[in-house]
């Protein structure tokens, strides 16, 4: 894992049942019960974070399943990564960034 | 309830079956004979098939063993002390290794049938649902014994494969000859090749233009276990190039995983072909169980998929596809490919064949990769070059070592060579360590 332990600290301030895996060379972190923006169904998601380059985007979030809220958004569905089916939603997070920064850009796309 | 058949499946790269074995010939200074562990990760699958994947071996330290000219190798408590927290820290399990140096298969002494069990068991308090036991392994052969805690008892493996070019399939019960006048002309695969294409499991996933021809194949060569995955049903735009495919089902709009069965049945009778009406990722199950994987399919994203899911269960995967489009001279160009990528050496990444730009472009279609121009012959020269690497794998009738394939097509000359990347990608892959094989386990932070 090569993220400064200061990220690492940052990040689980905001999301404490963290835990990390790889899988094809590049870094996932799993969050457990992250709380999800006001309006959102569920409120409450496990969600996995690729803090790298994947599929064309900086970074990507991947959701068990489609998150109900904000509409438009364009959602992928059964994406299977670490053993395991997910959906994420298209969404950029431009810059060089924090894992907590795209953590939070990624949730900010799903505020109404 | 109906007790499901118990059936175990252990898998080891080939690697690591040559890493225990120079180990265990190395002589040692006082004991007969060395041990070492075996890490491994299991799954039980719903079918009553339990995984067993090998991901590491480390021998015993010299200083561990104990002087005990009674028996071949003694070792102390540290050593199993070192193994089981290894157990803990990688929530794996664990597998007592020795060496019983001769041909065929082997067999536990006295001595091993008193000790051994005691170590897998107690391997077992701490391993949660993760199986232990104990392995022995001769020049070519082996004898394993799980403990099933759950079932308070040891069971034997149907199966322990050893994963490398060609597989290594070695079967509970002795292989018999086959002597049907069936396979008589294809009886150079080998003496006992028409009972290991009995007992393999291939997986085609998509059944297409590709699949199709691979599915037809593998019934004529006697592949009996075939899973097939295709969550589409045939269309008029399929029959330029679906195998088996008849004008009368596009009005039925029948599932093209029904027209497999159809073709491999009226071929092979006795074949135990496993049709799942979806893709693979909605039931991944029966791959994750099979011997071997072909993928027909369209994306690189769905080619990254599949490769991920086989490298975690140690499956050798066969990539086959084609494209056409134009060319400058105002022809067509028609380029394929066929790849083996084998667990722990060059993967679709290394070879340069998936690469992050390929995968955004695609990404940034959203999906809109279909209705790409696809014709029947392109697509029965790459799958049949795909079952002859099957069938070599399985029965290892060419007598080729070899890791990985990589073979170019040129669709307007018909030929076929090794694709120039093939020689210059790198022989272990990063992106796959066999370490991270099995059910994903998450480092806790």
């Amino acid at each position: 894992m090569k993220f400064p332990e200061t990220q690492i600290e940052e990040l689980k301030k905001v999301a404490p049942d963290l835990s990390f895996a790889e899988e094809g060379g590049l870094p996932y972190f799993l969050i457990k019960n992250l709380p999800m923006p006001e309006g959102c169904e569920p409120s409450v998601s496990d969600v996995l974070l690729c803090a790298a380059p994947r599929d064309g985007y900086e970074s990507r979030l991947f959701f068990p399943k489609i998150i109900a809220g904000k509409a438009g958004l364009n959602w992928n569905g059964n994406l299977r990564v670490l053993d395991r089916n997910w959906v994420a939603f298209s969404w950029r997070t431009a810059g060089r960034k924090t894992l907590v920064e795209m953590l939070m850009v990624h949730l900010n796309g799903l505020r109404k | 309830m109906k007790r499901k058949k118990q059936h175990i499946k252990m898998k080891i790269p080939a690697a690591i079956r040559q890493a225990i074995l120079t180990d265990l010939r190395r002589p040692h200074t006082w004991a007969f004979e060395r041990v070492g562990f075996l890490y491994t990760r299991s799954k039980e699958l719903k079918d009553g098939t339990t995984l067993i994947l090998a991901t590491g071996y480390k021998p015993i330290d010299d200083n561990d063993y104990i002087q005990d000219d009674s028996v071949g190798a003694r070792i102390n408590s540290d050593s199993i002390r070192k193994a089981m927290q290894e157990i803990l820290d990688n929530k794996c399990g664990c597998f007592h290794v020795h060496l019983h140096d001769h041909s065929g298969k082997p067999g536990p002494s006295f001595t091993d049938l008193a000790g051994l069990p005691g170590v897998a068991k107690s391997f077992s308090n701490i391993s949660g649902s993760q199986v232990n036991g104990y392995l022995i392994l001769s020049e070519d052969s082996f004898y394993a014994q799980v403990w099933h805690a759950d079932k308070k008892t040891f069971l034997s493996p149907l199966q322990i494969s050893v994963i490398g070019y060609p597989l290594e399939l070695h079967f509970d019960g002795k292989l018999q000859e086959d002597s049907s006048a069936i396979y008589k002309r294809q009886n150079f695969l080998g003496r006992f090749s028409t009972q290991q294409l009995c007992h393999a499991r291939v997986c085609i996933v998509g059944y297409g233009g590709g699949g199709s021809h691979i599915g037809q194949q593998l019934a004529h060569v006697g592949l009996l276990n075939t899973v097939i995955y295709d969550g589409d049903k045939i269309e008029d735009s399929n029959m330029n190039r679906l195998i088996g495919g008849w004008f009368a089902d596009i009005k039925k709009a029948l599932a093209k995983t029904a027209i497999a069965r159809r073709v491999i049945k009226k071929i092979l009778p006795k074949a135990n072909t496993v049709t799942i009406d979806s893709r693979w990722q909605a039931d991944p199950e029966w791959l994750q169980g099979c011997d071997l994987v072909v993928g027909c399919v369209d994306t690189y994203a769905e080619r990254q998929q599949l490769e991920a899911e086989c490298r975690r269960y140690l499956i050798p995967y066969i990539d086959i596809g084609m494209d056409v489009f134009a060319a400058e001279d105002g022809g067509f160009e028609m380029p394929g490919q066929v790849i083996l990528t084998m667990p722990g050496t060059t993967c679709l990444h290394c070879f340069g064949f998936l690469t992050e730009e390929k995968l955004g472009k695609e990404a940034a279609l959203y999906g809109a990769v279909g209705g790409n121009p696809q014709v029947v012959w392109p697509n029965g020269v790459l799958a049949s070059t795909a079952v002859g690497i099957i069938v070599d794998l399985i029965t290892g009738w060419s007598g080729k070592k070899q890791s990985t394939v990589y073979l170019a097509y040129d669709g307007r000359s018909g030929l076929i060579e090794q694709h120039i990347r093939a020689r210059f990608a790198p022989q272990e892959c990063t992106h796959y360590p066999i370490e991270l094989a099995g059910p994903v386990s998450f480092q806790k932070i």
